[in-house]
């Protein structure tokens, strides 16, 4: 399958990394990038990365939905995560992924993202701190905000999200 | 044990319990017909007591009450100590409905709350009714009779039926002892009623004539419990009974009519079960199951332990997952298929050929593991037909044909409402009432027949009467008087036409409502389901002489053949059930009536849609008229559309993939295939289609039609 960019192993161990002597708890997010924005997703909950796809487009749907592809023989819903953010619209290109998740009702579709960059390893408290931090009602897919220092050593804010509860979006 | 709904044996118990009692319903029925069968009384009784040992067993005490109650009175009935009647038959017949409202509460894994003391003691009336009628001494004559058969072949096999007469017999025995063993163990429970005490006299009496000690003690409940107690708590249940009646018999060693042999038996059921056929005991001691003590469940629904092991139990969802593989591989030979063109290699081509021929027949196979005879669903129907026709005081008699189609089971289940509706309606509206019958000429006794035939890839069912037919004039005037028809737009329904009113919403003939019929809604209801199957429906009637209704269904749900069109450059796959005619638009003529483009197609009028104005994406330019458009005529609810497309494919069987929940509000759409080319193509749901794209406008449209 060369639409398969790569799989991310879903239950990394820690066993190896020493956690008797540390006692912070590591998760691991995948960052991808939506209009010059960082965001990530837990490793967890994302099943693969698809470079591109044919995506089927569906007439009459919800406009956020970009329509379906055929993914091993499965159709799965594909979603587009600028108009879901409300950011404005852009082509599918190089860089674009499709990072497909499955969501809270059992369901599995993909979001189109701008380009997919990392795995980052960030402490459990310091994901508690954000969702703390971020407790309004109106992001209800944004679980809270952490800042991560690149390579560079300039500060970037990385938003994480949670998309499971993407399936609301079909009673809108 | 505790009831507890997550038990594997309560599964098997449903499973196979819920089997006879579908059977049971036809059995009844089945009865009311033929009254002295003895055979179908047998099996009716042997049904309530197979039942009831289960329930016992799987401490469900409502089920128990009734089963025990019901079975006591088919021993007197198979006696003849009772006859059966109308007015017994209700009373089995609710007994038969509480009983499946049991089962349908134990399915949701709810202990069912008991009938009520009331009910149970109108079926004990039943037994005391008539009970006086007989001397009660019938089986006393029955059992010697069985001696000189079984002791002469002893080598040799018995004839069935004797070995069926003497194992209800021993049944009969066994059941007449065990209220006399409960009664001890547990005072609070069923007192010995007059009627059990008699049986029990009965069965002692006339095993007595080759069972010298039993007679001698005085045949009470005391006399019973001291040989019990002798014997330890040795149970044998129905199944182990006649095995070891096989096993005797089987060695020769059968030189009594009841099994000399005991089974130990621990506290724990199945595997510790092992008939001792080498330790005859002169005395009489098969002692039966007690409904408090425990009983396997392989026991209690095992009623036919001769057959041979040629059926495996498979979970559904095991055949699903099997046929969802069998789908990919069609896609991938459909691919191949496309592929094979590009190939000069004559090997290549051959070797496909044989894949695609393989996968074919493994189709085919695969398919009939799912195929369950029609039968499944028309067994319900005698009693639908009793019901309603008494209930109306009709005489009615269903025949049913082609009960050995098969069917895919989704479809027999999808099927099973539809068609009740169905025939009710037939007795309800269809067939007169007697004196009418009679004074139009008919015979008194109306006919109502439930056909099914396979043809082709299709199942045709279809049910007729002989009643009083449908004046399509009626129903022209009807549909007017209820505002679904302009009066212009009725007067040019076709007879034909005039008859499908009766499937739109709203529309009722009777002018009274009754609990059966006459709101107007279930044709309705019908006409979507058989839809929804990917199914039509057609009726046809004469004025006087009957009506028929008549369903055509696909055989399977899992592969739906379609005709792939092409819209703004986009496949899509149209049902090729509802494909009536493809043609050229070309330079035929389109009229604009009323706002809405209309072709001429063999002198009638068709609303005509463009496709790719339904399909049209957002922001997207849809194109008008073009020289090389087609044209899709479909069939959608009575009504013909042409539809315009940019160019049909062909043919193709493809395999539903159904659209993920975030696309669930979209209407339009049965789901999606990959087509051969690995592309994905959208199935269209026309019914959806329409209702999106015309909404309001949908109703009035039917003018048009016409």
């Amino acid at each position: 399958m060369s639409q398969i960019e790569y799989n991310i192993q879903n239950r990394d161990s820690f066993d190896d990394m020493g956690m008797e002597q540390i006692p912070v708890v590591l998760s691991r997010w995948v960052t991808f990038t939506v209009a010059e924005e960082v965001y990530a997703l837990n490793v967890l909950d994302v099943q693969e990365v698809l470079r591109a796809a044919e995506i089927t487009p569906i007439p009459g749907a919800h406009p956020a939905i970009r329509g379906i592809i055929n993914l091993r023989g499965n159709v799965v819903t594909i979603l587009d995560a600028r108009t879901f953010f409300t950011l404005s619209e852009k082509s599918f290109d190089d860089d674009s992924r499709i990072m497909v998740v499955e969501l809270r009702t059992g369901e599995v579709a993909g979001i189109v993202v701008d380009s997919v960059a990392e795995v980052i390893t960030l402490d459990e408290d310091d994901v508690n701190e954000a969702k703390r931090a971020s407790n309004d009602d109106g992001s209800e897919h944004i679980l809270g905000v952490v800042p991560q220092s690149n390579e560079k050593g300039n500060d970037k804010l990385i938003i994480l999200v949670d998309l499971k509860g993407l399936s609301d979006l079909a009673g809108k | 044990m505790a009831f507890e709904p997550e038990n594997e044996l309560l599964q098997d118990f449903l499973i196979e319990a819920g089997e006879l009692l579908d059977a049971l319903d036809s059995q009844l029925v089945g009865l009311e017909q033929a009254p002295s069968d003895k055979n179908l009384l047998n099996a009716i009784f042997r049904a309530f007591h197979t039942i009831k040992g289960g329930a016992g067993f799987l401490e469900v005490g409502a089920l128990v009450e009734v089963c025990h109650r019901a079975e006591d009175t088919f021993n007197l009935l198979r006696n003849g100590e009772l006859t059966v009647t109308p007015a017994l038959m209700d009373v089995m017949l609710r007994v038969l409905d509480a009983l499946n409202s049991m089962f349908a509460s134990l399915r949701s894994g709810l202990l069912p709350p008991s009938v009520g003391s009331d009910f149970l003691k109108e079926i004990e009336a039943l037994a005391r009714s008539q009970s006086v009628v007989q001397p009660p001494v019938v089986v006393a004559p029955a059992a010697p009779e069985l001696i000189p058969p079984v002791v002469d072949n002893a080598t040799a096999s018995l004839v069935d039926d004797e070995f069926e007469k003497m194992l209800s017999d021993l049944d009969a025995a066994e059941r007449a002892q065990a209220p006399a063993e409960t009664a001890p163990v547990d005072p609070s429970s069923d007192l010995i009623t007059d009627e059990e005490f008699e049986s029990l006299l009965d069965q002692l009496h006339g095993k007595g004539s080759f069972k010298p000690q039993i007679v001698a003690a005085e045949p009470t409940p005391a006399s019973v419990i001291p040989a019990d107690i002798a014997q330890g708590s040795d149970d044998i249940t129905d199944d182990e009974f006649e095995r070891v009646l096989d096993a005797l018999y089987g060695k020769g060693q059968g030189p009594t009519v009841a099994p000399p042999a005991q089974t130990q038996k621990s506290e724990e059921p199945p595997a510790a079960v092992k008939p001792v056929v080498s330790k005859p005991v002169a005395s009489h001691q098969a002692v039966p199951p007690a409904m408090e003590k425990p009983k396997t469940t392989a026991a209690a629904a095992s009623g036919d332990s001769g057959k041979g092991e040629t059926t495996v139990r498979v979970d559904t969802e095991r055949l699903d997952f099997i046929m969802n593989l069998v789908g990919e591989l069609v896609l991938v030979r459909n691919r191949m298929n496309t592929l094979k063109l590009s190939f000069e290699n004559e090997e290549v081509t051959q070797v496909i050929a044989t894949l695609d021929m393989v996968t074919s027949d493994l189709q085919g196979a695969v398919m009939k593991t799912r195929m369950q005879p029609v039968k499944k669903v028309f067994g319900r129907f005698p009693r639908v037909v009793r019901d309603t026709a008494r209930m109306l005081g009709k005489d009615v008699e269903l025949v049913l044909e082609g009960e050995e189609t098969d069917l895919d089971k989704n479809l027999v289940e999808a099927l099973a409402d539809p068609l009740v509706h169905l025939v009710r309606n037939s007795v309800d509206h269809g067939v007169e009432m007697p004196d009418v019958r009679v004074a139009s000429g008919k015979p008194a006794q109306g006919t109502v027949i439930l056909s099914a035939a396979q043809e082709g890839d299709h199942i045709r069912l279809s049910i007729s009467d002989d009643g009083a037919g449908m004046d399509a004039e009626v129903l022209r005037w009807k549909s007017v008087e209820k505002g679904l028809l302009t009066e212009d737009a009725a007067s040019r329904l076709t007879e034909q036409e005039c008859f499908e009113l009766i499937l739109l919403p709203g529309f009722s003939t009777k002018d009274q409502i009754s609990d059966i019929s006459g709101r107007g809604v279930g044709m309705d209801v019908v006409k979507t389901a058989i839809t929804r199957l990917s199914g039509l429906i057609s009726i046809d009637s004469v004025l006087g002489v009957g009506t028929t209704i008549n369903i055509k269904v696909p055989l399977t749900l899992a592969i739906l053949p379609t005709l792939m069109v092409v819209v703004s450059g986009r496949k899509y796959a149209i049902p090729l059930g509802i494909v009536s005619e493809i043609f050229e638009m070309a330079d035929k003529e389109i009229n604009v009536v009323d706002g809405q483009a209309t072709i001429i197609v063999r002198d009638r009028a068709l609303p005509l849609y463009r496709l790719n104005h339904w399909l049209a994406l957002t922001g997207e330019k849809v194109t008008t008229r073009s020289s090389g458009d087609l044209v899709v005529m479909v069939q959608v609810g009575a009504q013909l559309i042409a539809l315009v497309v940019d160019s049909v494919i062909g043919q193709e069987e493809v395999v539903i993939k159904p659209l993920g929940e975030l696309l669930h509000n979209v209407g339009g759409f049965a789901g999606a295939t990959i087509t051969g080319d690995g592309h994905i193509a959208l199935i269209l749901d026309l019914p959806g289609l329409m209702r999106r794209n015309i909404g309001q406008r949908y109703k009035p449209k039917l003018k048009v039609v016409a």
